[in-house]
């Protein structure tokens, strides 16, 4: 039974992504962003199928298995597109740089104003860098991995929906740049949602989001200290 | 037949760069997650050519592409965590959509700043193909 369950719950991610795949590329729309449709199908269909979370995690386990390689994998954007990246290296990293800090220093400031509690804080910590990542930096100093995943999935899929039509109309149109803040900001998400735009943007969002990263993991010990 | 074959394979060598990469973290006590030394590890692999990108182009782009397909399951656990929105919904709401929109802003506006406008978009000396 759990066999037929497991199976179950990784051919309804499947089914999920590539039909929302098909629809976003028909009518993209915030809501038709494949994460968010994807989950909200899943979540639904298992719902009507009278299975919980539990029942969902074997399948969960072993797709997420697979993000591991895929971590890795992101050496290879990062390797093409690796003469861009070091003749335009200064305003990216500086863009890098000041776009984590913002959205760090803002989230701490508001979560802070509303007394938010202490776990919340260390999972904004790290809500900007790839799940992957996120969940290890958590793990090594002592976190909520869930609740760490939880924020990272709500930027990305917030960052899908909201940061397209926001950059457009503030004439945000260069490619480099729009592939730099995809990666920085909304990590994997970001960069599925760049690679929609164009490959370039995609493989500069994917180098971006593993240099966010890597620069993230290197300063996490000093970043912790301000929790 | 030999698509999958090789797909397979490739497959292989990148969950053992990512195993190399947490057997090193771990060794060397490194505050590094493991996934990302592997990343490095396999960027040094290219860059010194004792592995061509032709070898793994195959998965870790296909892998790369559908990104965002193993992050679902992980976003599907939000269901479980319904009492953290109920009882922190509006000021979480705002807490990850306000930094969101100014990280965005800022991060992007800094590099096209910084860059000389229309210089990166027309460089052609790069392979983009993710």
């Amino acid at each position: 039974m759990t066999a037929f369950i497991t199976t179950y719950s990784i051919l309804i991610t499947i089914l999920a992504y590539s039909i929302g795949r098909k629809i976003y590329a028909k009518h993209p729309s915030p809501f038709t962003t494949p994460v968010f449709f994807s989950t909200v199908t899943i979540i639904i269909v298992l719902l009507i199928s009278g299975l919980d979370f539990e029942d969902y995690s074997p399948g969960k386990d072993i797709i997420t298995y697979f993000l591991g390689p895929a971590t890795v994998a992101l050496a290879v954007p990062l390797y093409k597109n690796r003469k861009i990246i070091v003749k335009y290296a200064m305003p990216a990293i500086s863009g890098m740089i000041f776009g984590l800090l913002v959205t760090l220093i803002i989230a701490f400031a508001i979560a802070k104003a509303f007394l938010l509690p202490q776990f919340i804080l260390q999972g904004l910590a790290v809500k900007s860098i790839t799940v992957p990542i996120a969940v290890e930096i958590t793990e090594l100093y002592g976190g909520n991995s869930n609740i760490s995943a939880a924020f990272v999935i709500l930027t990305g899929v917030l960052g899908t929906m909201i940061a397209p039509k926001m950059m457009d109309k503030l004439n945000i149109t260069m490619p480099f740049a729009r592939g730099i803040a995809y990666g920085t900001i909304a990590h994997g998400l970001g960069t599925a949602q760049a690679a929609q735009e164009s490959e370039f943007t995609g493989a500069v969002a994917g180098a971006a989001m593993a240099i966010a990263g890597i620069l993230i993991s290197c300063f996490f010990p000093f970043i912790s200290n301000y929790l | 037949m030999k698509k999958t074959f090789a797909f397979i394979v490739q497959l292989i060598f990148l969950l053992i760069i990512c195993k190399l990469g947490y057997y090193l973290a771990n060794l060397l006590h490194l505050p590094i997650p493991g996934n990302v030394i592997g990343m490095i590890l396999l960027f040094s692999l290219l860059q010194t050519k004792i592995i061509k990108v032709e070898w793994i182009e195959l998965t870790s782009g296909f892998l790369v592409k559908h990104l965002a397909f193993f992050f679902i399951p992980i976003s599907i656990s939000l269901m479980t965590m319904g009492w953290l929105f109920i009882e922190f919904g509006l000021p979480l709401a705002l807490t990850l959509g306000v930094s969101l929109i100014f990280g965005f802003i800022v991060s992007a506006w800094t590099v096209q700043k910084l860059s000389h406008r229309g210089e990166v978009k027309q460089h052609d000396s790069v392979h983009h193909n993710l």
